[in-house]
């Protein structure tokens, strides 16, 4: 049984690793010199940083200008977050608590867009948002996700299960439509706004695709693009790129420490039990 | 504290679903008035389109004289408390207290007095930072209490407020609450579907039944004197009994027949015209009688279950056969208990399920219209 339960545990180690080692490999490569990081690749040495330095690092900032991008992914990133709270938030209240012509029509649509891949439909919107003139912009990197079938579904799921009498009880005690949902709907959705805020954010940092077809200049291009340019940069050093990589997901993590403590509060308060 | 007018008040909801008909009713300054039904009576109806959180189909709603039918619920100067209690689960319980009067933008100084004020009355002074997640079910009450009580609103409305409590709680907990209103004087309406509270806690109770006011008047009398069978055997636990009798002139008086069993009155008219009746009897009103069965005045019933409380007996029984027949109007049909109840001292020997018993009345006889089921007369029959 012992012996049943330490193999398990092997295999679910090994299992792990095959995840862990990627990342372990690019934050020990791009601690390494550029050229001990491919001939140490097929050895355990990969993921030991014998002479560690930080000079990879100062060669992107030197390359390249990647606060440029940072400062780009940033923005188009934090303004389709705080858009799409809002947006999708409202949207999901609408078609949770209000009651109007159409509604069941507009549900049934929002969650018929959820099985559309954004990927069939990028070509159509390339077409429109050139049509538009808005290629080479922030806007048509933040615009076509601010709403997101997704998130409304989100939001709309969480406000069906809140007690209507929150809302009845802060009427009574005076509050209008807009105060009830500042005061007592918002503070109660901390949990769905965490995870869609979180959702949204990872979406977005990571998107490739979309910005590679609408950017073409360095102005506006963020992190993802801005990597893939690098990696085609001679001359190629891969300690350079895996340092990149580690400047790119360092924000991510930071947010995420920043946040889970959060986050996990958050979720444990979710059922409002008053 | 203020009056409460309902004039010609209905609600048909969007599916057709007709919630309350043309109700009138009058709530006096600083009076509680329980309103009393089963689920889906409209009570509960009725208090959401006095808060203004339904819009009535037809009637007006004046509170303090002034008409705030159109009104949405902030602009009404009432309180609710909620049969959950809804307290708002991201504040503590001071700010849950305080939450009312901020939405008024009363001043801090103020609002923190108010605060204090309501939170000794109802003994919350250590519970102030808790968040509602951290009471217990009698604490939340009082916070949800104490939030509908801390603005003075000129009407108090309570949506079974003691339904989600323990027994033992409830009890407590509606003395308290009764002193409390009279303390405050504060005019309330008070929904429940527990006819204790109403009987209990009322300077008035109305009963509602599908939507309409079937009586309204202080609980003694409506115990004593129902208006209708279906406030008989609502209100009492048990509830009055109902038996199919035939009413009919014999000799110079007049002689009731309830299954199987005669009872005769004085002598004179009948008090009610000669036919079918839906004969009512408290369970307090029934006895053993000393010839055990067969004896000719004595109903004879079947007992179905006995319950001890201590201090007294409840014997529920079957009567013979006689089911409410279909031609009886449903008013009638619809509240009529299963059992036969006899409220006995503990002391008596206990018949045991099983046993075949003969009882007679031993106070007044309620006779209802079998199809409307509006109460005929009253009788003391003998036996």
């Amino acid at each position: 049984m012992r012996g049943g339960r330490a193999l398990a545990a092997l295999a679910l180690w090994a299992f792990a690793l095959v995840y862990l080692a990627p990342v372990a490999f690019m934050v020990v490569g791009s601690l390494k010199p550029d050229e001990r990081v491919l001939t140490e690749a097929g050895s355990l040495a990969a993921l030991w940083p014998a002479e560690a330095s930080l000079q990879n690092f100062r060669d992107v900032l030197r390359r390249v200008d990647f606060p440029r991008y940072l400062l780009n992914s940033l923005w188009i990133t934090g303004a389709t977050v705080a858009l799409g709270l809002v947006v999708n938030g409202l949207a999901g209240y609408a078609l949770a608590r209000l009651r109007w012509r159409g509604r069941r029509a507009a549900l049934a649509l929002v969650l018929a867009l959820l099985v559309i891949p954004f990927e069939a439909i990028a070509v159509p919107l390339f077409y429109l948002v050139s049509l538009l003139g808005w290629r080479d912009t922030y806007t048509v990197q933040i615009l076509p996700f601010v709403a997101n079938a997704f998130a409304v579904y989100l939001f709309y799921s969480f406000f069906l299960d809140l007690p209507r009498e929150l809302e009845e009880a802060a009427r009574v005690d005076g509050a209008g439509v807009l105060r009830t949902f500042c005061s007592v709907v918002l503070p109660n959705a901390r949990p769905v706004l965490a995870t869609v805020a979180v959702t949204t954010f990872l979406f977005q940092w990571g998107s490739f695709l979309w910005p590679l077809l609408v950017t073409t200049g360095e102005a506006v291009r963020p992190l993802p693009v801005a990597l893939a340019a690098f990696q085609t940069l001679p001359p190629r050093q891969w300690g350079d790129i895996l340092a990149f990589g580690v400047m790119m997901v360092a924000p991510v993590v930071l947010l995420y420490l920043l946040f889970q403590p959060a986050f996990l509060r958050g979720a444990r308060l979710a059922g409002p039990k008053g | 504290m203020a009056t409460l007018e309902l004039q010609g008040l209905s609600k048909r909801y969007p599916d057709g679903t007709l919630a309350l008909e043309g109700l009138d009713l009058a709530v006096g300054e600083g009076e509680l008035l329980v309103l009393v039904g089963p689920s889906g009576c409209g009570k509960s109806t009725l208090l959401r389109l006095v808060a203004g959180l339904e819009v009535p189909t037809a009637g007006r709603i004046r509170i303090g004289g002034r008409d705030v039918t159109g009104l949405p619920p902030q602009a009404r100067d009432v309180a609710m408390v909620f049969q959950n209690y809804a307290l708002y689960p991201h504040l503590s319980v001071a700010g849950n207290l305080e939450f009312p009067l901020r939405m008024r933008r009363v001043p801090r100084r103020e609002r923190r007095r108010r605060v204090a004020e309501v939170a000794a009355l109802l003994g919350l002074e250590a519970l102030l930072g808790r968040r509602p997640a951290e009471l217990s079910g009698g604490q939340r009450q009082r916070v949800a209490m104490g939030r509908a009580l801390v603005r003075r609103p000129a009407l108090l409305l309570l949506d079974e407020p003691l339904s989600n409590l323990d027994a033992r709680l409830r009890v407590q907990l509606r003395a308290e609450l009764a002193a409390l209103q009279r303390r405050m004087g504060v005019t309330t309406v008070h929904v429940t579907h527990d006819q204790a509270e109403a009987m209990t806690m009322g300077h008035r109770v109305a009963v509602l039944r599908a939507g309409r006011l079937e009586q309204l008047g202080p609980p003694e009398a409506l115990y004593r004197e129902p208006a209708t069978a279906f406030v008989a055997a609502f209100l009492g636990s048990p509830g009055m009994n109902l038996l199919p009798g035939r009413l009919h002139r014999e000799g110079r008086g007049w002689a009731l027949e309830v299954a199987g069993a005669r009872w005769s009155g004085e002598e004179g008219p009948p008090p009610a015209p000669e036919g079918a009746v839906a004969v009512g009897v408290r369970p307090e009103h029934l006895h053993l009688a000393r010839g055990g069965p067969g004896s000719p005045a004595g109903l004879t019933l079947t007992v179905a279950a006995v319950e001890r409380l201590g201090h007294e007996i409840l014997l529920h029984a079957l009567a013979p056969g006689e089911a409410p027949a279909q031609a009886w109007g449903e008013a009638v049909r619809g509240a009529w208990p299963p059992t036969v109840a006899l409220r006995l001292p503990a002391r008596e020997r206990t018949p045991a399920p099983g046993d075949r018993v003969a009882v007679r009345p031993a106070g007044p006889l309620h006779l209802f219209d079998p199809l409307g089921g509006r109460r005929l007369a009253m009788v003391d029959a003998t036996v």
